[in-house]
């Protein structure tokens, strides 16, 4: 890096000392942000380990008893079985859907693709509450009741955007010749794209796959507008368990979501690579 | 091409699909949906009523939260559709609303054996419900935090409680009720319910928190948001029962009795919800819910309570006849606009 | 054969895949949302427009609202306290921000650990970590109370201050993400270039990084600002029962006392004034842009 020149001795002290304060403060903000981003997820995951009756952290001595008590909690596990098979099936759909469209974003060459790019990625700016009360009210108005099956379709629409927007960023990484290599070497469009094109788009598949699954399964607002009593999703039961019959078994729960969030991080991290999806 | 051909795809997904909703089908004829009140309520009526149903029938019952004043909207609203439960527990004054807008199915008393026990004073007048559970509404404090025993509503203003009292919103029973008797003991009633609301504006600096139902509120207790609210007898006993120091008083005006109702909705599975009521109203089931951590007074003949209870917990009709009676046919057409008012005007 | 490969490509095998145009594989997903995501919205806007008990277009339902002063209040609580969170989420997420982008691949890989991980966390544990953490047996007051601050434990659970710390900590991943798009996007030799020149590194992110980062950090801001006015339940459960902010009034008209035509005027004015904060920042962004341009051109 080139020296700054400095008319005295006294100047470049002065200089030093600015940009170390400049630093400092760099740091410690920067130290405060991380422990606020993390503070209140560790506090819930030490909490869950305490021996009291009661959710408080510092934890009460250490135990493993209210994860133990998880698997008697009967609507606990029917709820977070109805999570996981709402978001997989919600997944499936949006995979479907998702992968299919990121081709003519990237590779089309038509007018209205801009057109097309903002269309498929606008439930991400639509905020979810207006979007849960609209499809309720649509449902009801067209005579269907709500259903599981609704409560699927509405997810597959909120996270659609994120398989479409990481194959994209795959498929854009792709070199059409090798496609083309394919082709010429006598291969049909179908395999073409199931043994060149699919292994190398697997990563953003995967990765954008993991994201909606999670947002499926983490959803809370929009499950709130259309799950209806009797359908309750894991974020539902939890929402109501904090506020109707609140323990450290909630805490428990917590801590398991929090390690399967986890788990998915690590999964995009090793797909594609962390720094890749914050750029998308 | 290789290995599956597309057709073998389709047929596999719609014999998949079709598995899968018979599957749906299937379990949900062995399925009942009822709610609670959460906190006790749902951990006692799951232990009492729920698991023995469970066993007998191989029919899984599902208990979901939620307080009588919402649930018998939603079940309005769900119309003709399928309700939000099969067996509605309800408190006084939203059954009361919802036998005036039929809501409920009028029960076959005759496929329900157990309701020939019922005390005579409780049987209703019309069968659209039967009674499960007795309570009153008194004052929960936390003896170990605070120094004075409060006697009556006029102590929730005491300076030695400010910061620390806990109130409910008029969406619960629990809130209308106390909003009433802060109105009756400034001179008001059911149909003038200003001075309540003043009431409630001149207590706000000594207001904690306002939870939106009675088990929040209870949860506001134990961590100690708040050592002193109006609150029913089951919560705060269940509180005391954890050894957080809870106490429960009869304030000198009177507590106030309430009753709670097991009704069938119109559109829900009658066969299960015929028995889940019978269940409940059980000799089993009912000594259960009187005794600790519940504390229910029993609303069936013959059930022993325990004798240092019997100052609280209301063990036959004569201990809810004391009590201070709310008229809910007064309430119930007022209750909308005193939430709405709530809502606008009390913050804390 | 050596073509090369075009859009809506014959190929060299017959069946149904072949003769797929390009652009129709976007079909299904352009037709379910279409179907399930748009039509949705304009039966919401439908709903708005037009009486409770059915029938002719009308205003009345936004007049109703926009005349009551209760309503005023929430919309300026709701306007006020996203202004709040996107101000501290700006204030701490900058400076982290800036700081990644001087670090090496391992800490920054770190810093994206610690960013995603509350991001696909659910809201629901998240405000529920607030909860125990305000409380007056949580940390905060145990460290006040340890310091000797106070003597005894502060009311943080269910104020407007409880309800924007946790919001901001809710949003910050949010913002993080887009500011560090933005700074990663400059030209990485100017910083440098001002030092050289005789500024200190504070007067070089002043002057140059800062405006330059501008539209990205900008555009991050009003994204952000549009999705807190929007959160419900970080309020619901930090605020409590009585924290009413404009989600809490949707909820309410939709799902407990069942008036849609007024949820849906709520949230239709919700959307409205969060769309005129974003034209606006755009539109501040896009001056402050070109005038940056000059600025730089001019050092």
């Amino acid at each position: 890096m080139p020296e700054r020149s400095f008319e005295d001795h006294g100047a470049r002290v002065r200089a030093r000392l600015g940009d170390a304060a400049f630093w400092a403060a760099i740091w410690v903000v920067s130290g405060l942000a991380l422990v606020y981003l993390l503070l209140p997820t560790c506090i819930i995951v030490g909490a869950s380990f305490t021996t009291s009756d009661f959710v408080v952290f510092p934890p009460v001595g250490l135990s493993l008893r209210w994860f133990a008590k998880l698997w008697e909690l009967e609507a606990v596990r029917v709820a977070a079985a109805r999570s996981l098979g709402i978001a997989a099936a919600a997944t499936a759909v949006a995979v479907v859907l998702g992968v299919a469209a990121a081709f003519p974003l990237v590779r089309g060459r038509f007018r209205g693709r801009e057109a097309l790019n903002a269309l498929l990625m606008s439930p991400l700016v639509l905020p979810s509450l207006v979007y849960g009360l609209a499809a309720l009210i649509f449902v009801s108005a067209l005579g269907f009741s709500l259903s599981i099956t609704v409560l699927v379709l509405s997810h597959v629409a909120i996270i659609v955007p994120y398989v479409v927007r990481t194959t994209a960023a795959s498929l854009a990484l792709l070199d059409p010749h090798l496609e083309e290599a394919a082709r010429s070497l006598g291969a049909n469009i179908w395999r073409t794209f199931v043994h060149v094109v699919l292994p190398n788009l697997l990563p953003g598949i995967a990765t954008g796959g993991a994201f909606a699954f999670i947002s499926s399964f983490d959803n809370l607002t929009v499950s709130l507008f259309l799950a209806g009593p009797r359908v309750e999703t894991l974020p539902i039961r939890l929402f109501s368990m904090i506020e109707f019959d609140l323990d450290p078994s909630v805490a428990a729960i917590s801590t398991v979501l929090v390690l399967i969030t986890l788990a998915v991080v690590l999964l995009a991290h090793r797909a594609v690579g962390l720094t890749r999806i914050v750029r998308l | 091409m290789s290995g599956i051909t597309r057709r073998q795809v389709l047929i596999g997904g719609v014999a998949g699909a079709a598995a899968v909703s018979a599957g749906v089908a299937w379990a949900q004829q062995k399925e009942l949906v009822a709610n609670t009140y959460g906190g006790g309520w749902e951990q006692g009526h799951k232990q009492a009523i729920a698991e023995p149903l469970e066993k007998k029938t191989g029919a899984k019952v599902i208990l979901i939260p939620m307080l009588a004043n919402e649930l018998v909207a939603r079940i309005k609203a769900a119309g003709g559709a399928k309700p939000p439960v099969d067996v509605a527990l309800v408190d006084d004054g939203p059954f009361l609303t919802a036998i005036k807008e039929n809501v409920f199915l009028r029960l076959p008393m005759d496929r329900i054996p157990n309701a020939a026990k019922l005390y005579p004073q409780y049987r209703p007048k019309e069968p659209y419900g039967v009674p499960i559970g007795a309570s009153v509404i008194g004052i929960a404090y936390n003896a170990k935090k605070l120094k004075s025993a409060p006697t009556s509503w006029q102590d929730l203003w005491k300076p030695e409680y400010k910061g620390k009292v806990g109130l409910c919103t008029p969406a619960s029973t629990l809130g209308t009720v106390a909003l009433l008797s802060f109105a009756k003991a400034q001179g008001g009633g059911e149909s003038k319910i200003e001075p309540g609301f003043d009431a409630v504006k001149s207590l706000l600096p000594s207001v904690g928190s306002i939870a939106s139902s009675p088990a929040a509120l209870q949860t506001l207790l134990e961590r100690g948001e708040v050592d002193i609210a109006p609150m029913w007898h089951s919560n705060t006993l269940l509180l005391k029962g954890k050894g957080t120091g809870m106490e429960f008083v009869l304030p000198k005006e009177g507590g106030i009795a309430g009753l709670a109702w097991f009704a069938i909705t119109k559109a829900g599975n009658l066969d299960l919800a015929l028995a889940y009521i019978n269940q409940g109203l059980s000799v089993q089931s009912q000594t259960l819910l009187a005794t600790p951590p519940f504390f229910f007074g029993p609303t069936v003949q013959g059930i022993k309570v325990e004798p240092q209870l019997r100052g609280v917990v209301p063990a036959a009709p004569e201990d809810l006849a004391r009590l201070v009676k709310v008229d809910w046919s007064q309430i119930n057409p007022q209750r909308p606009e005193w939430i709405n008012r709530w809502n606008r005007e009390i913050k804390v | 054969m050596d073509q090369p490969l075009e859009p809506g490509d014959q190929g060299l095998s017959r069946g149904l895949a072949s003769r797929l145009r390009l652009w129709q594989l976007a079909l299904p997903a352009t037709l379910f949302l279409a179907v399930y995501f748009f039509a949705p919205l304009l039966m919401l806007f439908w709903w708005s427009v037009r009486a409770p008990e059915g029938g002719a277009l009308t205003l009345a339902n936004f007049a109703s609202l926009l005349t009551d002063p209760f309503f005023f209040q929430t919309l300026w609580l709701s306007l006020r306290l996203s202004f709040e969170v996107t101000a501290i989420t700006l204030a701490l997420g900058f400076p982290l921000a800036y700081l990644y982008t001087n670090l090496g691949s391992a800490a920054r890989l770190a810093i994206l650990f610690i960013t995603l991980l509350p991001l696909l966390t659910s809201a629901v544990v998240r405000s529920f970590g607030w909860i125990v953490l305000l409380g007056k047996q949580g940390l905060i007051n145990q460290g006040l109370m340890a310091a000797g601050l106070t003597d005894a434990p502060i009311r943080l659970l269910f104020t407007v201050a409880g309800v924007r710390l946790a919001l901001a900590q809710v949003q910050l991943p949010f913002m993080l993400l887009p500011l560090i798009n933005a700074l990663e996007q400059l030209d990485p030799s100017l910083e440098p270039a001002a030092v050289s020149l005789g500024a200190s590194r504070f007067q070089a992110v002043l002057r140059v990084t800062v405006p330059l980062a501008m539209p990205g950090v900008v555009a991050g801001a009003i994204l952000n600002f549009a999705l807190t006015m929007s959160a419900f339940i970080t309020p619901a459960m930090v605020g409590g029962g009585s924290f009413i902010v404009m989600p809490t009034l949707v909820y309410q008209s939709a799902i407990v006392t069942l008036q849609w035509s007024k949820a849906a005027t709520t949230a239709l004015i919700l959307l409205m004034v969060a769309l005129t904060v974003v034209w606006t920042g755009t539109a501040v962004a896009k001056r402050w842009h070109y005038g940056a341009r000059e600025g730089a051109a001019d050092a």
